[in-house]
């Protein structure tokens, strides 16, 4: 699972409701999505393909449908990811402010 | 996607030459960081690549835009996925 997947994967808005929807209901299939979201089952299907390929979901077969489940760890990845980079980005802007300060320290 | 940003108490002239100093770059980067100039327009905007070992890296973008109290600077930085190297 690399983290380009994950972030595309929630780059689209409806994705991350169709996300949001699961996790809030702890398992989900797409038609009990569809009249919630106001979408095609055929539509929410396609986004929960999107989230089982980032590993952000888990289907198993139960019946004539597929039930997903979130799955959290990429999501923690992607957290992760985020704060390890947002770290080094405030040291580095930190850094260049006194860069900046000490050039116009110098006569 | 991170995006960060800071303001800074002098001109976008001023931030441009600390942001292009050697020295500066040395800091960020590390021992093991290596930077890839995408683009660069003085004052203005830098586009870096930014990679770490066998790591395929991130897309970073600078902006630098001249505000009352200075200049604000707002970076973003992208992970690169191997579909991106692939098509590289």
């Amino acid at each position: 699972m690399t983290e380009p997947d994950v972030f595309s994967a929630l780059a689209d808005p409806t994705r991350r409701t169709v996300l949001e929807e699961i996790a809030t209901r702890g398992s989900a299939t797409a038609t009990e999505l569809a009249v919630p979201l106001g979408i095609t089952r055929q539509a929410v299907a396609k986004h929960l393909g999107v989230l089982a390929d980032a590993g952000l979901v888990d289907g198993r077969r139960a019946g004539r449908e597929t039930r997903y489940t979130p799955t959290p760890a990429p999501m923690g990845e992607a957290i992760s990811w985020m704060t390890e980079v947002g770290g080094r980005w405030d040291e580095r802007l930190a850094a260049l402010e006194r860069q900046v300060a000490r050039r116009r320290a110098r006569p | 996607m991170v995006a960060r940003d800071i303001t800074i108490d002098g001109d976008p002239d001023e931030v441009w030459e600390a942001l292009t100093d050697p020295e500066l770059l040395a800091e960020w980067l590390g021992e093991d960081g290596q930077a890839l100039v995408e683009e660069a327009e003085p004052s203005e905007r830098l586009v870096l690549w930014l990679y770490e070992d066998d790591d395929p890296g991130s897309r970073v973008e600078l902006r630098l835009v001249a505000v009352p109290d200075g200049t604000r600077v707002t970076v973003t930085e992208a992970p690169v996925g191997p579909f991106a190297l692939a098509g590289a």
